[in-house]
């Protein structure tokens, strides 16, 4: 991934990621609200994984998306990994 | 790990065949599972008791116990086709007693203290259930609403299940219990509750469910009303109860397939046995084109489903992280094929195929067609558990994006070993499960060059062009895939790609396995590749093209009348059953 990303834009492009998955309004929801209050089941974080390796280049186990359930954890999650 | 040995096929399956002729001949009214007892038992929906004390005598269950934790586990092969053994006998007796294979299977996944716990359990004979799903949320196991509270000196479980195999007359149960209120994933543990170690007044009952097929099992509900255990009876971290359960549904999709493939068996002996026949005023089934041509395919859909079997079940083994693809694959479309097989084959006995009881219908053994509709009932439960065949869709949608990502597909001999008759395993490595797959399925991606492979001037022209038109739907359904958006509530037009994704897959496993086995399918099957050129152009038909070409049909139905005749199963793997 390109080092210099910040979490704020990873948190960008994850909220951009849900709105397009679910169908639902940007302004519906913000980063803290629980991936799980968005009408996104656990598969569809299955699919959120997908999209994180190849964005970001990383090899992750889907569980992030659970141990991280918000976006703002989530972004963190990923900043994380990709500094290891 | 595991290890591919070579010439121990038939040795690997030596446990299979002293089953099998334990089990004795069902025709035989006082072998261990004789059919005319089956049906009697099914009509009066009781349960099989003393089938399943004879099969625990035997000590099946410890081909449940990995071989690490002291059973006779390694080669997942072995158990399979020993349910298989008894399915082709009687469903409800391989369901009633193989649950303890699935309600143990958590506690090898989370490995640990729990696992040696739950070996002494299973090693007992002692039944052990799975209670995954509650009543009103179905497949919906992330609203499991029954609790576990987690403390440092006991763990205590509210709720219920519903519907559970064995529910009552189990000694122990691995319950899914939310054990967190906030809700998410991560909110979900496992808890292997002994009914020796609960307080029996806190464990309440619902009434037997009166089913249309298992209707001998103890198919009921179960209440938890403050039932305490030990705090070691967690299975796997807290919290981690919903992965633990989707990694260990990968190993059990592909293990039900030997419940299908036993009731398939049982369809096509039913079939053959009466296509022989003189019958009234049609004469003998097999002199009549139509039936033959009904009857060919439907041994094609049989050994579509065996090669989705051993696929599978080699899968487990050699590439565990891409059974989360591989095991939707083969559960969708295993269960489906097996439903179409026995639609047709009830079109084709016409009336005979709803005869009940063990009276005598003309030539045949009083209880073949009572057998015959128990296994049409019976069988329609695969498709509902462990994942119903819309989860499996759903999984299958989900993964496409996978497939599609550009990855290096391994030699073919590699992606071959594993279905090679010579292959061996000593053990399913249960620490390299993923919830998703990397690149999807190696043998899915490696379609394209298994049909340049079979077009090598010694396969039948028909076997090569139907693998050739299977082969270019794949490259379409490729292209189509790519236009999917991701969603969490894929449409309509996902779901129906990803029926196809699996019939192209299906395709891919008869290929694979023709490639793999070609010197070693025993006879009569064996003798030609005409069972490869009828299940490819049976897939390729459900897929839009022609149907099975006569003389294709004809040419297998010949051979499986002469595997039949020599009291063999129809199959394309050697030696699992006494005979061979
Ligand atoms: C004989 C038998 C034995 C069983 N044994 C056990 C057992 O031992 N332990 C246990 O825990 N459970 C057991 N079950 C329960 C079984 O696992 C459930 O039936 C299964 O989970 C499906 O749930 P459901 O029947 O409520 O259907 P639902 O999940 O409610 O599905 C009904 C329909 O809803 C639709 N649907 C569901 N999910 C989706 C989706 N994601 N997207 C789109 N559409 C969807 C589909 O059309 C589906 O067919 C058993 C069931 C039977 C019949």
């Amino acid at each position: 991934m390109p080092v210099q990303l910040t979490a704020t834009e990873i948190e960008q492009w994850l909220v951009g990621r849900v709105v397009a998955y679910g169908k639902i309004q940007a302004d519906a929801f913000t980063i803290d609200t629980p991936l799980a209050e968005l009408g996104l089941d656990s598969v569809y974080a299955l699919t959120l994984c997908g999209d994180i390796e190849d964005e970001f280049q990383l090899e992750v186990d889907p569980t992030i998306v659970w141990d991280h359930p918000t976006i703002r954890e989530l972004a963190e999650g990923i900043r994380q990994r990709a500094e290891e | 790990m595991t290890a591919v040995a070579t010439g121990v096929g038939a040795g690997t399956l030596a446990p299979v065949r002293a089953f099998d002729a334990f089990l004795g001949d069902p025709a035989d009214d006082d072998a261990v599972i004789s059919t005319s007892r089956s049906v009697l038992l099914d009509e009066r929906s009781a349960f099989p008791d003393d089938e399943i004390t004879a099969v625990t005598a035997f000590g099946l269950q410890r081909w449940y116990i990995p071989a690490a934790h002291g059973g006779a586990l390694t080669d997942a092969l072995v158990p399979l086709l020993m349910i298989r053994h008894l399915a082709r006998r009687d469903f409800t007796v391989a369901a009633a007693h193989g649950k303890t294979f699935l309600g143990a299977i958590c506690a090898w996944v989370a490995d640990g203290s729990i696992a040696t716990r739950m070996a002494g359990l299973v090693e007992t004979g002692g039944p052990v259930s799975w209670g995954l799903t509650e009543r009103g949320r179905g497949s919906d196991l992330s609203r499991s609403a029954t609790t576990a509270q987690l403390g440092a000196d006991a763990v205590r479980v509210d709720g219920g299940k519903w519907p559970i195999n064995n529910a009552v007359r189990c000694r122990a149960m691995t319950v899914l219990a939310r054990s967190d209120e906030r809700g998410g994933p991560r909110s979900l543990s496992l808890v292997l509750v002994d009914k020796d170690e609960a307080e029996p007044a806190t464990i309440g009952y619902e009434p037997k469910v009166a089913s249309h097929g298992l209707r001998g099992a103890n198919l009921a509900g179960i209440r938890f009303e403050g039932s305490v255990v030990g705090p070691d009876t967690v299975v796997g971290p807290e919290g981690h109860g919903l992965e633990i359960v989707l990694k260990s549904l990968q190993l059990t999709r592909p293990f039900t397939t030997g419940l299908s493939m036993g009731a398939v068996d049982r369809a096509l002996q039913t079939a053959l046995d009466a296509a022989a026949v003189p019958d009234g005023a049609h004469g003998r089934l097999l002199d009549s084109p139509t039936a033959r041509r009904s009857l060919g395919v439907a041994v094609a859909d049989a050994l579509l489903v065996e090669c989705l079997m051993l696929v599978g079940v080699r899968s487990a083994h050699a590439v565990p992280a891409e059974m989360a693809l591989v095991s939707a694959l083969v559960k969708f479309l295993g269960p489906d094929t097996a439903d179409l097989l026995f639609r047709d084959l009830t079109r084709l006995l016409g009336a005979r195929a709803l005869v009940v009881g063990t009276e005598t219908s003309g030539a045949l053994h009083p209880s073949a067609f009572g057998a015959f509709q128990k296994a049409a009932r019976d069988s329609r439960v695969v498709g509902i558990f462990d994942g119903n065949s819309v989860v499996n869709l759903n999984m299958i949608v989900n993964e496409l994006p996978n497939q599609l990502r550009p990855a290096p597909t391994p030699p073919l001999a590699e992606v071959l070993a594993p279905l090679r008759a010579d292959a061996h395993f000593d053990a399913l490595d249960t620490t390299a499960l993923r919830l998703v797959t990397r690149h999807g399925s190696r043998l899915l991606r490696s379609l394209p060059a298994f049909v340049d492979a079979v077009d090598d001037g010694r396969t039948s022209r028909a076997a090569v062009d139907a693998a050739r038109w299977i082969g270019r739907e794949y490259t379409a359904l490729l292209v189509e895939a790519e236009t999917l958006p991701r969603q969490s509530q894929p449409d309509p037009l996902a779901f129906h790609l990803a029926e196809r994704f699996a019939l192209v897959f299906g395709g891919a496993c008869a290929l694979a396995v023709h490639l793999a086995r070609a010197d070693s399918v025993p006879g009569p099957l064996g003798d030609s590749d005409v069972w490869l050129a009828a299940v490819l152009q049976r897939v390729a038909n459900r897929l839009g093209a022609d149907p099975v070409q006569a003389p294709v049909a004809d040419a297998l139905l010949d051979a499986a009348v002469r595997a039949h005749a020599a009291g063999s199963a129809v199959t394309l793997l050697g030696s699992w059953t006494a005979r061979s």
